[in-house]
């Protein structure tokens, strides 16, 4: 595993950014639940195309994710085990985003067996960071499952 | 490593694990180059992140269970309303037609909507399993589940009663020490399991208004909680879970990506015994209680006056037990017959109360009020586990006397806790 000062900083900007999209939008959303819950008579803080507002575990959730993105400072100084929270990170953004979707396309394929025609909500924010996180996602797998093959040889054993 | 005291399986693995150090120290130069499994770990077992990824994760298995799954269970559910329309337009005699729709489709239908989360649901946790995942979840809740008195190796049992408490009773086998083993086995029925959702989902959606959606989760953490608090509770007051304590050890997997076959096997393997419970257990039992709720036949009407049923008279006798709970005799003849099968509860309910599914909602909110109806939610999550299980903690502990222990302690935790709700939500309200 072999990344550039240059690519370091790159991957570490990159996630940091991923990562404070998903703590915004998990805080967001949480607030959202606190104000639906608890008063009632407000409604829900921010009104959002696709911004749930009654999802308590899902924002927790995506403010997991955001600071497992937000770990690797370590990157900024070429510490470049560190790019396991990129790798995890988009590991969960996926999950997410794929569950997500199969969510959305269930919810309306529920709402045509009702009589009601077919309508797909407006995807949720996850999914988009989903989206944003993929070149993150290939770069950083491409490179550490392209290193395993470029990776020096294992030291030679001392003595016989 | 394992976690706890040290005892002399883990000084005996400290010891040949120094030794390990000591060679490879000494023949090997340079430092071996991390692999993938080394870069996941040190996020998956980090010490701050590796318990809000384990929940994190397992809140995505729960929302792709049952929101992925719900169209499948709308399909099985107009097929077997369908099915049920045709007996009752095509059988000439009103008994049969009755036993047919009423007992048949209607009884077995309401069982098979939940094939689909609940395969899903092994599905999912076929994939954690597979991919090396769940033994990192176990050892990261160790540290935590070791001080409320369980083990490490025990998350895995919990997590599959989420699905049924069957196959988590059965998968108690991998823990090797007797007494966790019977630790995790009495405490696993406490774990929510899927047969009970329709249950909550049902009552929560009449009784709970907006609320609705944070009753049902409510169960689920209420069910963990009680679970690890019951298991803190024995090992700290029954003479035969004190002493020492086993550490975990614990070989982690590499990672790897499961093949289809394996994940579809084990999805199979562990979804099977639900079906099997629904073909047989279940299915008599919506025959018996079809049977109950249109007999004597003449008095009912051909169960149109249920007030005049076999199924009434056992229900008002058993009704002022549970007065103070706030609880008629319908709802009691509904929990009475949840104890053959939790699937059938709310089918029940539909029977009692002479409703069809779509009304059933409302019939029971005349029936139970936001606190009781929260008080019901909880003596359903906890009161003596269905018949299956009966037979599975039977099997497992090969001792009457623990199976009616687990029995026993469920109604007498249900009743008291579901009071508690009644007291407190009165004095609230």
């Amino acid at each position: 595993m072999d990344l550039s000062p240059k690519a370091c900083r790159l991957v570490a900007s990159y996630s940091m950014a991923l990562g404070l999209s998903y703590l915004a939008i998990g805080a967001l959303e949480f607030l959202n639940v606190v104000c639906s819950w608890f008063l009632p008579s407000m409604g829900p803080l921010v009104e959002w195309p696709g911004l749930p507002t009654d999802d308590l575990f899902g924002a927790l959730s995506s403010m997991v994710i955001g600071l497992v993105f937000l770990y690797p400072v370590g990157l900024w100084r070429q510490k470049q085990e560190e790019i396991a929270f990129v790798l995890v990170g988009t590991i969960l953004a996926s999950t997410f985003g794929v569950i997500y979707v199969l969510a959305s396309l269930a919810q309306a394929l529920s709402s045509l067996l009702a009589g009601g025609g077919l309508r797909v909500a407006f995807p949720r924010p996850e999914v988009w960071l989903f989206l944003f996180s993929l070149p993150l996602a290939l770069a950083s797998w491409r490179h550490v499952l392209g290193g395993r093959r470029r990776v020096k040889g294992a030291p030679k054993a001392h003595g016989r | 490593m394992g976690e706890g005291e040290p005892g002399l399986e883990i000084y005996m693995v400290e010891k040949r694990y120094e030794l390990i150090g000591r060679i490879v120290s000494r023949v090997v130069k340079g430092r071996r180059p991390l692999t993938l499994t080394d870069l996941l770990d040190k996020v998956f077992l980090h010490r701050t992140l590796g318990i809000p990824i384990f929940f994190t994760l397992l809140w995505a298995l729960f929302t792709f269970t049952f929101e992925v799954s719900a169209p499948l269970s709308d399909l099985i559910e107009l097929a077997f309303t369908a099915l049920a329309d045709l007996a009752r337009e095509n059988i000439p005699s009103p008994r049969w037609a009755s036993l047919v729709a009423d007992g048949v489709c209607a009884g077995v239908g309401s069982v098979l909507v939940f094939v689909p989360p609940i395969f899903l649901l092994f599905l999912g946790l076929a994939i954690l399993e597979d991919t090396g995942y769940l033994a990192r979840a176990a050892f990261v809740l160790d540290r935590v589940l070791y001080k409320l008195g369980l083990y490490g190796r025990s998350l895995i049992p919990m997590l599959l009663g989420f699905g049924c408490n069957v196959p988590a009773i059965m998968a108690t086998r991998t823990i090797d020490s007797e007494e966790d083993r019977l630790l995790t086995i009495l405490v696993s029925p406490l774990v929510s399991c899927s047969a009970r959702l329709p249950v909550y989902v049902l009552v929560a959606g009449a009784v709970l208004g907006s609320y609705a959606t944070i009753g049902v989760y409510s169960m689920y953490i209420l069910g963990i909680g009680l679970a690890l608090a019951m298991a803190l509770l024995f090992r700290s007051t029954m003479p035969y879970f004190r002493g020492k304590r086993t550490a975990l050890i614990i070989e982690l997997p590499l990672f790897a990506r499961p093949t289809l076959r394996s994940l579809l096997a084990h999805m199979y393997e562990r979804g099977i015994l639900f079906l099997r419970k629904a073909g047989t257990i279940i299915f008599g039992s919506m025959l018996v209680v079809w049977f109950l709720a249109t007999h004597p036949w003449s008095a009912t009407v051909g169960g149109q006056v249920i007030e005049a049923s076999y199924m009434a008279m056992l229900g008002r006798a058993l009704e002022p037990f549970f007065r103070p709970l706030g609880f008629d005799w319908r709802i009691v003849v509904a929990l009475l017959f949840g104890l053959v099968a939790k699937e059938i509860v709310v089918e029940t309910l539909g029977v009692v109360m002479g409703v069809e599914r779509e009304a059933l909602a409302t019939a029971v909110a005349h029936s139970l009020t936001p606190v009781t109806g929260f008080a019901f939610m909880v003596f359903t999550l906890i009161y003596m586990p269905c018949v299956a299980t009966m037979g599975a903690v039977y099997s497992e502990t090969n001792s009457l006397k623990w199976t009616l222990f687990t029995v026993i302690y469920g109604l007498v935790l249900a009743y008291a806790l579901a009071f508690i709700v009644v007291v407190l939500g009165s004095l609230m309200t």
